[in-house]
């Protein structure tokens, strides 16, 4: 889930004609200054960053002059708010408001419609708001055929104990915040708050915008580099996997790089399989006293190609001490293709480091079987387990194998394509290409080639 | 006797990418459906070559930026 910044999301407002503050956006000092001018002083100057409560951190600041704005936008320029270092603010002229409200739609998975959230008090700290005063927040879930009426956003105004004047002026805007969320494929399309002002007119002081992954295509001008969801912008290697990701629809391949983890001693690399999956066997990671280089994720059926890649991915990252991969215990999928992949990919890479690999679901023996026959003489401890075969007694597994290498880390070799140029026969598939030396062939008597698929080999 | 009876219906379904022509493996499928994902990458040929014949066939998966992301952190940058 892609999250934009607040000025993007408050481009789509502007474009559904719901109300904003007027402003900009601005790199540097200059520009701030400069935005500040067109609109005139007072303004209040707000880091952009894909996280909440900015306001706790020092990221809005309202000034009076240049002075105090230059102070304020030298010291939020690199910023860093967890991982995220910042790179713009947005400039607005100070509102005066008389009253806050909390607007949000959001798809709602469980009942698979969009859904509004209204609370008569908005402003920081919702959630809590919510709890104290639960009538004062009303819901609705959305017929996405029928629409989304002026009628229906009033009346759930009014359960929420505004007046009907009120209810009239947010009605319509919540209406057109539905057409924002429609329009941008957005899967949470949040304003907080949502103010009325001195003079009685309803404006959006501050948006919270989530675009949906598989959306994000058919959206190039909001610029977004990788459709996930990431506290800070994608490092190079998180890149990297995610242009596999984009230009191969089979399956699902997730990297995310935990830069907090370089320092700690018991570093590993982790490939699992289904989210669910996935974290039990990270529970068991840290249960094990180990931190993860990085969270990978190959499922729905990826081809081997793309299991291979996402290992060739994962053995980029020089330190790592082991390699963890453990998911669903029960995948459909055939667990021989994921084993292929890594096969391919740790008889390139020349692995050197111990490798702990559970495929437990369909063809799980055959996949066990492959991983033994292809790595099983390897000097390093390289072992496939099952189903029955819980993610700590694999990790236990691992955590031998890394103590019995002495607890070296993972060295970074160059990456090679394999040299192709004495063959003479090739052909093109999707994402790769497959080429022969005939002249080798004709002294084979096997042929494993043409049947291999279901045979061990 | 059920689940083999299955398994070999399954595998007659799959199509054969790979055949024999002349000693050697041909595409035995058109080289467009090839191309457009009818050969899954599954790399059982390559690891089957590997293993049983005389490692004749190569794969080659590449990956988009890849090799200068080692080579910059090699030299570290």
């Amino acid at each position: 889930m892609a999250k934009l910044y607040e000025y993007q999301g408050k481009q789509i407002l502007k474009s559904v004609k719901i109300p904003i503050p007027e402003g900009g956006v601005a790199g540097s000092v200059d520009e701030a200054v400069k935005q500040a001018n067109s609109i005139g002083y007072p303004v209040v100057v707000k880091i952009q960053t894909w996280s909440t409560g900015r306001n706790a951190v020092g990221g809005v600041k309202f000034a009076d002059n240049d002075l105090q704005l230059k102070e304020h936008v030298t010291r939020m320029l690199g910023m860093k708010i967890g991982n995220f270092a910042v790179e713009k603010v947005l400039v607005e002229k100070k509102i005066a408001i008389k009253r806050e409200f909390f607007a949000g739609f959001i798809l709602n998975d469980t009942d698979k419609c969009p859904m509004l959230l209204f609370s008569s008090r908005g402003g920081s700290g919702i959630e809590e708001i919510a709890k104290e005063y639960p009538e004062s927040v009303a819901t609705m879930k959305i017929d996405f055929f029928n629409g989304f009426k002026p009628f229906e956003a009033i009346s759930l105004v009014k359960k929420t104990g505004v007046d009907s004047a009120g209810a009239a002026e947010i009605g319509p805007v919540l209406v057109k915040m539905y057409e924002g969320m429609k329009k941008s494929d957005a899967r949470s399309f949040e304003v907080n708050p949502l103010v009325q002002l001195e003079d009685g007119k309803i404006m959006a002081a501050d948006c919270h915008v989530v675009i949906d992954d598989y959306a994000v295509y058919r959206h190039p001008e909001f610029g977004i580099e990788i459709a996930r969801e990431f506290d800070r912008p994608p490092t190079e290697l998180e890149r990297i996997a995610y242009m596999v990701e984009k230009n191969d629809y089979r399956g699902t391949f997730f990297f995310f790089q935990m830069n907090e983890a370089n320092e700690f001693e018991n570093v590993i690399g982790f490939h699992g399989a289904g989210g669910g999956g996935s974290m039990m066997s990270m529970n068991a990671v840290s249960e094990n006293n180990c931190k993860i280089a990085n969270f990978c994720d190959t499922s729905g059926n990826p081809p081997a190609s793309k299991v291979y890649r996402a290992a060739k991915v994962i053995l980029s990252q020089p330190g790592i001490k082991g390699y963890f991969a453990s998911g669903s215990g029960v995948a459909s999928q055939e667990q021989f293709h994921s084993a292929r992949g890594f096969v391919k990919a740790f008889l390139e890479e020349d692995i050197d480091i111990p490798c702990s690999i559970r495929l437990g679901g369909n063809s799980e023996d055959l996949a066990i079987e492959i991983l033994e026959q292809y790595l099983g003489n390897k000097s390093v401890n390289i072992k496939g387990f099952g189903k029955n075969d819980s993610p700590d007694k694999v990790m236990k597994h691992l955590l031998e194998g890394m103590e019995k290498n002495g607890g070296a880390g993972h060295k970074l070799t160059p990456f090679v394509l394999p040299d192709v140029s004495k063959c003479d026969y090739s052909f093109q598939t999707m994402t790769g290409s497959i080429h022969v030396e005939t002249a080798k062939c004709e002294t084979c008597t096997s042929k494993a080639c043409i049947e291999s698929l279901f045979r061990k080999y | 006797m059920r689940n083999m009876y299955f398994k070999s219906v399954y595998r007659k379904l799959i199509p054969k990418i790979l055949k024999d022509e002349n000693g050697s493996p041909r595409l035995a499928i058109d080289i467009k459906e090839a191309k457009k994902g009818k050969c899954i990458e599954c790399l059982a040929c390559e690891l089957a070559c590997m293993s049983k014949g005389n490692q004749a066939l190569k794969i080659v998966l590449p990956i988009e930026g890849l090799k200068e992301y080692r080579e910059k952190i090699s030299e570290g940058k």
